[in-house]
């Protein structure tokens, strides 16, 4: 009867450091992938914003060029202006609207036309994008990324269309010599 | 049945004594040691707004967003939050504006004193250039000085500092130059946060984290502000 006793003890101090060590901490949720592969190389996956709903928060610089109205519970605190750069933060969506991350856009830190987006998901990665803006439509290059988007390059483009979505277009190509 | 009860018995109180140990043992208390202090680029970041985002349907909830204000979501789902924040840098001469996107990360182990946020800085110097931090944060520190009062419902305040940075570079976050001075370089970073109130139903209300920065730069820009 003793030995069952001390038996029941060390398996239950084996459980519990077997659960600590083996049980998952939390299930975070993958969304599916919206991609399609270029004929001539490269990945291509469609981001969405939905204007004005998904605009987060703001900081609007000296002007507002896309026209976009700043909804009440993004207001900016007021005493953290002046700023001179124009920046938002918006929720990203992927190609069917799911909300799968969240986007920072900046434009105007070294030229009014210049901006940058930096694109999180977490359950991928980060996509950081340079280029130029014309207002409502963007292009550039990927500089950077971080996990799934490591060593990845590639090109952007951005338009803002008529129903206020902001449509960003990726391509990421496996940088030249990676293979080698 | 006699012998199940006796098993029992025993696995019981055991497995209990063992989760209560590995939820309240010290050895997992240790902050990381702050090896970036100067030269370099330090920013205070005093968190100015943090909201939730809903990314999916299943999963893992949070703490509760702050501000209180905030209106949680119906769903329960995986939370990713972001804050943006304006720093004073450079003694004061110039400003950096900073957001932090993050979330929870599936591969910490809270017993066994692993608790990790991952983290993208998106850090813009005005006349200088822009950069993203990569970062995993070791929270476990926090959460264990300050979860039995949190979940009794009350409010926890004391004053709780920790360098949390746990990755993804050894004990360093990764920095990564976009455009300006920052152009093309990399660089590391270590965060060092501050707690001093905290509640379940308000998350964190009163903290402060430096992120210290280690990156080169290149000539200052020759591009004149177009908002100068």
């Amino acid at each position: 009867m003793r030995s069952t006793f001390f038996l029941g003890i060390i398996a239950g101090v084996v459980a519990t450091l077997a659960l600590a060590w083996f049980a998952p901490f939390l299930n975070q949720e993958r969304v599916r992938s919206i991609t399609d592969v270029q004929n001539n190389g490269g990945r291509v996956e469609r981001f969405e914003i939905r204007l004005p709903d998904d605009l987060l928060s703001s900081v609007p610089g000296i002007d507002r060029p896309d026209g976009v109205v700043v909804p009440a519970s993004a207001e900016w605190y007021p005493e953290l202006a002046p700023f001179y750069v124009h920046a938002d933060v918006y929720r990203l969506r992927n190609e069917q609207g799911v909300v799968v991350g969240i986007a920072s856009r900046v434009r105007g830190v070294q030229t009014r036309d210049d901006v940058e987006w930096v694109l999180d998901l977490p359950a991928r990665g980060t996509l950081a994008m340079n280029g130029l803006s014309a207002d409502i439509a963007e292009v550039g290059t990927i500089v950077s990324g971080t996990r799934e988007f490591t060593e990845l390059g590639g090109s952007w483009e951005a338009r803002l269309d008529e129903d206020n979505v902001w449509r960003i277009d990726t391509v990421v190509q496996r940088l030249v010599g990676e293979d080698e | 049945m006699k012998f199940i009860l006796t098993f029992f018995l025993g696995f019981i109180p055991a497995a209990l004594l063992t989760l209560f140990a590995l939820l309240a043992n010290p050895i997992f208390d240790s902050s990381n040691e702050l090896t970036l202090k100067s030269p370099g680029l330090s920013i205070p970041v005093a968190g100015t707004a943090v909201e939730p985002v809903v990314l999916g349907e299943s999963g893992y909830h949070w703490m509760a967003p702050s501000p209180a204000d905030t209106a949680p979501p119906d769903v329960h789902g995986m939370r990713s939050a972001f804050s943006v924040s304006l720093a004073s840098i450079d003694g004061n001469t110039s400003v950096a504006y900073v957001v932090r996107m993050h979330a929870v990360s599936p591969e910490g182990k809270p017993l066994l004193g692993k608790m990790i946020d991952r983290s993208t800085w998106h850090a813009i110097i005005p006349k200088r250039g822009t950069f993203i931090i990569d970062a995993n944060d070791n929270l476990w520190g926090f959460a264990r000085r300050m979860m039995f009062t949190m979940l009794r419902g009350e409010i926890w305040r004391g004053d709780i500092e920790y360098v949390t940075t746990d990755g993804p570079v050894g004990a360093y976050a990764r920095v990564r130059g976009i455009t300006g001075t920052f152009a093309g370089q990399t660089g590391r970073a270590q965060m060092r946060k501050r707690v001093q109130e905290a509640s379940m139903a308000r998350g964190i209300t009163r903290r402060e984290t430096v992120i210290f920065v280690d990156i080169d730069e290149t000539a200052p820009v020759a591009a004149e502000q177009a908002n100068p």
